[in-house]
């Protein structure tokens, strides 16, 4: 028995010897053999403009067209966008997707930085400042200086003021444009925007156009701060960039729209190319009002945009009214929805259009901005651009029809009045600009349904995410309370 | 000391035969059989059955113990006479000639001292034991066979809880015991160890979402779900941390045990079985669904496509609704099926075809064929088994088929030195696997949405538009879903998988007392699949084909060192060390061409696109040591101590070791005190275990998670790389009380379990960058109750009635979670409903919205007459797990005849139903019928613009209220009570009598019918209360997302054996 008891202390310590000295190789074993821990920009790069600009079209579809008229849904028993009743999960969608972006669009600038690679990291500058934007005008004050920093500890981001956040991303985008160099391509290639991952004798195109979007970016955001000019040196910047064409080149040519043209081969598929019939046309309608004025002018764009219907024996772009009352119901197929040849266009995914600039322009000019054009000279190249982006001709005679034809004489709010309805029509499809637009200038005149309940206002904004009050409630209780409210009627710090 | 005793019976046992043997002089004609039967005492025992094996032939002993046996024939040499006596050892005497046979019965207490099969296969007897431990035997998962066998444990087991997913023909099952530990759905089955070795159970998901997902999951069955139930001999349930504190971290949650049959030594020679089932399945129950309204948002006409009656109300978005007018024999431009575009040329009757749902399913067929060979030498034995299976489920075109092959080898070398080897190999096939979840390319959402009661199913035989085969499918009706044979004929999913169980062992004994295992087993699976989708498939519209290799396996290595002595005469003591290596890996390799070139080619070379791979490995060690102790004191209290130390490569290395240890205890009452003589036994029970747990690989550091085949992005999950191992600690304690010489039974258990430092995933403001955080927290408290009940209430000679109760009820509550956290959603539906973990909330508990109340609780409606806009605030409505459950199986044996029922049920647990959800809103259910005419004013108030309420008198159409009432997001009216009674099993079956089948030299021959669910009385809307989502690979129970009809079952059985 005492030999057994030996023996078997014995085999135990081998036991347990053999066993223990086997961890050495955890650390390779726990290691990914599928996924890198170190990557290049330039598969940061293209993956990330192909999100971005999903969602920012998607935004236009399923917020901007109700909001602003362009379309209404089939049949609403109750609230509705069209109605100006605004959820708080109308903006969830932005919201969530455009912050999970951020931590690439932070990888792609550090990376890059590292790297030395200055042209990815101005185009990282650019998308944060073309999303924070779109972010901040929708929400207001926001997550910004203190965002997307969970690796270090920081869960709960306070929110900036718009401001401030506004203030950086004019500095970002000059800083971007400072570090675009149009003598080198991007060295990891990745971009599916303006394809800079080339050079052509000695000089890329395509970053060349990325400096362009950066400055145009930079018009756009200028002319939203109009009302702040002192506040921010607005009208000092606008003049800046008009001055110096060589330093901050915009769009000239359609050629430059910042699109991400989706090629439909796999993996990037225009979003809608699967969309349900359902979901894509049998539910929603272009509106009269936008319809409407199309037909008037027999507008090229509608053969593009929208369905037709028969109506005693003849094929007509016909629309329904938006905020009708809450009984109504309209029946399906018999008016004109979203033409089911953009569910593969390639030209969908609009960021910002080379006619959107011509209409700032004009805008500029007619604010006495020395743009080298006239209003009206710029409001018929944006027309004329827009026709182009969509793929249809300018018809002859176009510009001088009646409700097209730019009235020079008139007076300025009159002006305005023709520059935005064009610019509303050549927002379509880009995220929520036409919205914005309508909160600064409170153009095109949207008529009121009668269906919307008299308490009910155009919205200013989006109210937050119902998450923040479980996740980080004490900064989105102070950001509300700073702003005056988390009502879709506060109006943000630049509408003010 | 299990050995001592058993060899002790066994001598015992063969010391009377060969008393009886020396007691008979050979040969004798006379034809009356008499004798005494005596106990060991040599007092007489009365009422002792006394039977002519193979006939009715017997008698009964009177008080005296004597009996005798009038036989009308000669008794021929070599027949068997039987005596048998409750409470005693069943004796078989072979007819030697002798005519008085004298017999002395010895007093079974088999029963108490059945042996168990515990952790690491180590055999115990059930006295032994200081935790719950329930074990069935192969006429558990044979008696009605399910094509998973693991379904066949419905009922059977206290503390067990199957979840179904109704999912496809492979019918996977979630298997968990005693309650949700962990707020990770995964991590909460049971551990499934064959032969001593852990094996899957793990279904590996398509990547796909149940609800509208770009593609849908199908289920493709785990090594669990794949085990031949034919070669199953034993399955031990040990239900908590102290039964399986040596298997370390997977058992936290219990583990079934099973131990496969081997080559049977006591009969030498050659046995050979064969045994062959053919079963019909039919669909269980239907909704129910109304026949007397037809398609349309409209009651006023029908007509499809646009005609004289009004615009089209067919195939458009107003199809698939059923609020179109009422069957009443008028005329309708109606779809034609003459033509090639349907369009109608004259007006049809207007009528209803009740089958236009039902009469898309077939009666399944399923059949399996089984032969065993099995024998033994005194050094070996072997049993060899092959078994075929075929199933045709009752959707056209899909089914599977299994071939199983499993070999079993024990051989003694040596004295010292015995070997063994196991090997299960299984091949399935299947031609087509269908899509479940809710989605355009599922049949079920085809079902729902698609059909209306005016359509005849048969038009949709035709699938291809003529002159577009391959290229555009015909719809004729609601264009979203796919036409479902379309579905069933062209879109197939494919899979052939080659599995092996297996395991081989080597036992040396140093000596009496000290011996050596070392064990190696392999869970070990390939299995090719593919997936086709044709052309003008909504998701796909041109077409997809992908190809995956999934090959994955595990090893364990064991190597068990066992030493037994005597402490002190009255002090028995064992102990046991070993160490464990476990390895894991699992390779996937997929490649997808998700448009074609051509169409109906479906081909990875055929990709339009160049064609994407999908790569995806991981591997995971574990190395462990272990031991355990046993002490008996005179065989009355017993003592067991084990402690293990697990190390993983998936923790970071500084965390990457822990130490877990068990302690339990039994004390046996009827020895130790003085206990009222109906008590035969009783044992009381304690036990407290802890286990660690380890998480999956690579969560400890930062990587890059692929997208889009070809770039790279953050994950959504923040890594950790300071995670801790998972802590269980349980404790148990448990009577086990048997009356009346074993007559009435009762096990009872009762526990608590503590689950703490969970690695979960918290969720985070996702401003911060990540949506969620990898984390140590919280804390999952569940407590239960478990009983067994065993009667025999009649036991005569010829008639026996035998029968088990089992029920059980387990409360898991969410003490902890993450600081600053107080709710985790574990499941969700798009936010229709989710399954969330709330702080001093039960696990499973359900919450959603509910309609706006006034302050006397009406329902508020909005002045046109619909509920207002839903309650912003989630509330609770119910709970996916059972309040409790519980089982009764009667077995009747009559002469030859045996008659089992199993009835079980549960009561509680409730389940958001889709398929409910979307038949209502769309009218196609009777409880839609009322308001039809007239419209509906809805039962609630109105709210005034001074706050005060009125009550609603606005009349509003079916449609609009139905549509409003039972919207998606309304968890109130879409949650329903899962209560059920399911007659389970039925199993009557006819044993050959020796005589006859004798001569033609088979030893046992029976036939048998049989049944599965059979009945189902609930009062739940859609198919089966019994209902899970199944989420790419995961179960997640308390969801139902179209499931699939669940079926009837009805079979016969024939088993011979040489």
């Amino acid at each position: 028995m005492a030999i057994s008891i030996r023996k078997f202390y014995l085999l135990v310590l081998t036991l347990g010897f053999i066993s223990s000295s086997c961890t050495k190789d955890f650390e390779e074993i726990n290691t990914d053999p599928n996924r890198p821990k170190e990557i290049y920009p330039g598969a940061i790069l293209g993956q990330l403009q192909y999100k971005f600009v999903n969602t920012s079209i998607g935004g236009a579809r399923n917020f901007t067209h109700e909001v602003m008229q362009v379309s209404a849904p089939r049949s609403s028993t109750n609230n509705g966008l069209h109605r100006y009743h605004v959820t708080e999960s109308a903006g969830s969608g932005l919201w969530t997707n455009f912050y999970d972006y951020m931590t690439d669009v932070n990888d792609l600038f550090t990376i890059s930085e590292r790297l030395q690679e200055n042209n990815y990291k101005a185009i990282a500058l650019l998308y944060k400042s073309w999303a924070y934007s779109i972010l901040t005008d929708t929400f207001g004050n926001i997550p910004y200086s203190q965002a997307t920093q969970a690796t270090t500890g920081n869960f709960t981001p306070a929110f900036d003021k718009q401001q401030d956040i506004y203030v950086q991303i004019l500095k970002d985008l000059e800083t971007a444009n400072s570090l675009l160099d149009d003598t080198k391509a991007l060295t990891y290639g990745g971009d599916l925007v303006y394809n800079a991952n080339t050079l052509g004798n000695g000089r890329s195109e395509g970053i060349l156009k990325w400096k362009k979007f950066v400055n145009s970016l930079r018009l756009r955001l200028l002319l939203r701060l109009s009302k702040r000019d002192g506040e921010i040196q607005v009208s000092e910047q606008i003049n800046q960039i008009l001055v110096d064409p060589a330093t901050f080149p915009t769009f000239s040519s359609n050629a430059d729209d910042a699109i991400f043209r989706y090629p439909g081969t796999y993996p990037f598929f225009n979003p809608y190319y699967n969309a349900r019939t359902l979901d894509w046309r049998e539910g929603t309608y272009f509106t009269e009002y936008f319809i409407n004025q199309l037909n008037q002018v027999e507008d090229p764009r509608r053969a593009v945009w929208a369905t037709q219907v028969k109506v005693n024996d003849a094929n007509v772009y016909q629309g329904i009214k938006s905020g009708y009352e809450s009984n109504l119901e309209y029946v399906v197929n018999k008016n004109s929805s979203y033409n089911d040849a953009l569910k593969t266009l390639p030209q969908l995914g609009i960021m910002m259009s080379y006619a959107e600039l011509e209409f700032i322009k004009a805008e500029l000019a007619l604010k006495g901005f020395a743009t080298g054009n006239t209003p009206k000279g710029h409001y018929e190249k944006g027309i004329a651009a827009s026709m182009a982006q969509w793929g249809v001709a300018l018809p002859s005679g176009f510009l001088q029809k009646e409700g097209v034809a730019y009235e020079a004489s008139a007076s300025n709010t009159e002006q305005l009045k023709q520059i935005m309805l064009q610019k509303y029509f050549a927002l379509f499809f880009t995220d929520y600009q036409a919205w914005f637009e309508k909160r600064r200038t409170d153009l095109p005149e949207l008529p009121r349904g009668s269906g919307i309940p008299l308490t009910n206002q155009f919205p200013s904004r989006i109210p937050y995410p119902v998450y923040l009050q479980s996740l980080n409630s004490e900064n989105v209780t102070a950001a509300s309370t700073v702003m005056g409210g988390d009502a879709s009627t506060t109006k943000v710090w630049w509408e003010k | 000391m299990e050995l001592k005793n058993f060899t002790l019976y066994k001598h015992s046992a063969a010391i009377i035969i060969l008393m009886l043997l020396l007691c008979f002089n050979v040969l004798a004609q006379t034809s009356t059989l008499s004798g005494i039967v005596t106990d060991k005492q040599g007092q007489p025992l009365p009422g002792v059955t006394v039977l002519l094996k193979g006939s009715t032939l017997g008698s009964t002993t009177a008080s005296d113990g004597s009996y005798s046996i009038p036989s009308p024939r000669a008794l021929t040499p070599n027949e068997v006479i039987v005596f048998s006596f409750i409470g005693f050892q069943t004796v078989e005497v072979p007819f030697k000639g002798n005519t008085t046979i004298n017999i002395q019965l010895v007093e079974d207490d088999k029963m108490l001292d059945e042996v168990v099969v515990t952790a690491l296969g180590i055999k115990r007897e059930e006295k032994s034991l200081g935790y719950a431990a329930q074990s069935l035997n192969n006429k558990a998962v044979k008696d009605a066979p399910a094509t998973n066998w693991v379904s066949s444990l419905h009922g059977k087991v206290a503390g067990l809880n199957l979840i179904g997913t109704n999912s496809g023909p492979v019918g996977s099952t979630r298997i968990n015991l005693r309650g949700e530990s962990s707020l990770n759905l995964d991590n909460n089955q049971a551990l499934i160890v064959v032969d001593g070795v852990p094996i899957s159970n793990r279904i590996t998901g398509t990547g796909r979402g149940a609800h509208l997902a770009a593609d849908s999951p199908v289920d493709f069955g785990s090594s669990v779900s794949d085990l031949n139930p034919n070669d199953i001999e034993t399955v031990t349930v040990l239900k908590g941390p102290g039964a399986t504190a040596l298997y370390g971290s997977r058992a936290a949650n219990g583990a079934l045990i099973i131990t496969t049959k081997s080559g049977q030594q006591k009969d030498r020679g050659l046995g050979i079985t064969y045994s062959t089932d053919i079963s019909f399945d039919r669909v269980l129950r239907w909704p129910d669904f109304q026949f007397e309204y037809g398609e349309g948002r409209t009651d006023t006409y029908f007509s499809y496509l646009d005609s004289e009656d009004g615009p089209n109300t067919a195939t458009n978005v107003a199809a698939g609704r059923a609020f179109g007018p009422k069957f009443n024999g008028q005329m309708y431009y109606q779809y034609n099926p003459n033509s090639p575009d349907g369009k109608p040329t004259e007006r049809t009757e207007w009528k209803p075809n009740e089958d236009y749902i039902s009469g898309f399913f077939r009666t399944g067929l399923t059949t399996s064929h089984n032969l065993s060979l099995d024998g033994s030498t005194e050094k070996s034995s072997a049993r060899l088994s092959l078994t075929h299976l075929k199933n045709e489920w009752i959707m056209p075109n899909t089914g599977f088929e299994r071939l199983s092959a499993s070999l079993s080898l024990n051989h003694q070398i040596s004295e010292k030195l015995k070997i063994s080897s196991r090997v299960n190999y299984t091949n399935k096939q299947s031609d087509n696997l269908p899509l479940s979840g809710y989605n355009n390319q599922t049949i079920m959402y085809f079902m729902i949405i698609g059909t209306t009661p005016n359509i005849d199913i048969d038009w949709y035989r035709n699938y291809w538009q003529t002159g577009l085969e391959n290229v555009q499918q015909r719809n004729p009706f609601n264009p979203g879903p796919d036409n479902p044979y379309l579905q069933v004929y062209e879109m197939l999913n494919k899979m052939t998988k080659h599995g092996v169980i297996g395991n081989i062992s080597a036992t040396y004994d140093f000596s009496p007392a000290l011996s050596l295992m070392v064990r190696s087993g392999i869970d070990l699976a390939q299995e090719g699949r593919s997936q086709q989708r044709p052309y003008s498939m909504t998701k796909y519209p041109k077409g997809m084909f992908r190809q995956q290799n999934v090959f994955n396996y595990e090893i364990n290595t064991d190597a068990l060192l066992s030493y037994k002595s005597k402490l002190t005469p009255d002090i028995d003591f064992s102990v046991a060390a070993g160490a464990n290596h476990m390895t894991q890996k699992y390779d996937f390799a997929g490649i997808y061409a998700d448009q074609l070139a051509m169409p109906g080619v479906y081909m990875v070379s055929n990709s339009l696109d160049q064609a994407v791979a999908d790569p995806n490995q991981w591997q995971k060690q574990i190395n462990s040591v272990y031991a355990s102790s046993q002490l008996s004191y005179q065989d009355k209290i017993f003592l067991d101590l084990t402690g293990r130390n697990d190390w993983s490569s998936t923790l970071p290395a500084a965390n990457n070791s822990f130490f877990y240890p068990s302690v339990s205890t039994s004390f046996v009452l009827n020895e130790l005190m003085a206990l009222p003589q109906s008590f035969s036994f009783a044992k009381v029970r304690f036990s407290w275990a802890q286990v660690g747990n380890d998480t999956r690989p690579y969560q400890t550091e930062r990587y890059y998670d692929k997208i889009y085949s070809n770039s790279f992005t953050n994950p959504g999950t923040l890594y950790n790389a300071g995670l801790k191992p998972e802590i269980t600690s349980s404790f148990e304690t448990g009577l086990d009380i048997r009356l009346l010489k074993n007559r009435l039974g009762l096990d009872l258990s009762v526990y608590k379990n503590n689950s703490r430092n969970q690695i979960l995933e918290i969720p985070l403001d996702n401003t911060s960058g990540y949506n969620r955080a990898l984390m140590n927290a919280g804390l999952i408290s569940s407590s239960g109750v478990e009983v067994l009940l065993n009667g025999k209430p009649v036991q005569t000679p010829t008639f026996k009635w035998n029968s088990t109760l089992t029920w059980y009820r387990n409360r898991s509550y969410v003490k902890e979670l993450a600081p600053g956290i107080d709710n985790q959603i574990i499941a969700n539906h798009n936010s229709n409903v989710s399954i969330e973990a709330r702080v001093g909330g039960r696990m499973g508990d359900m919450y959603g919205r509910g309609f706006q109340r006034s302050p006397e609780g009406e329902i508020i409606y909005t002045t046109g007459g619909v509920p207002a806009e839903l309650d912003p605030t989630l509330k609770k409505w119910g709970n996916a797990f059972a309040d409790w459950k519980a089982g009764i199986t009667n077995e009747f044996t009559y002469k030859n005849f045996r008659l089992s029922i199993l009835f079980d049920g549960q009561y509680g647990g409730d389940v958001y139903s889709q398929t409910n959800h979307k038949l209502n809103t769309l009218g196609k259910t009777k409880v839609t019928l009322p308001g039809r005419e007239g419209g509906i004013v809805g039962d609630g108030v109105v709210r005034q613009p001074d706050g005060s309420f009125v009550p609603n008198l606005t009349n509003v159409t079916a449609l609009k209220y139905y549509d409003e009432y039972y919207k998606i997001t309304n968890a109130e009216t879409n949650i329903f009570d899962a209560s059920f009674i399911k007659l389970r099993e039925t199993r009557f079956e006819y044993n050959l009598p020796l005589s006859l089948i004798s001569r033609i030299a088979l030893k046992r021959a029976s036939v048998a019918l049989y049944g599965r669910d059979l009945l189902l009385f609930t009062k739940f809307p859609a198919y089966d209360p019994e209902a899970a989502m199944l989420n790419n690979g995961t179960i997640t129970p308390g969801i139902e997302m179209a499931q699939f009809p669940s079926t009837r079952t009805m079979g016969v059985n024939v088993t011979v054996q040489f």
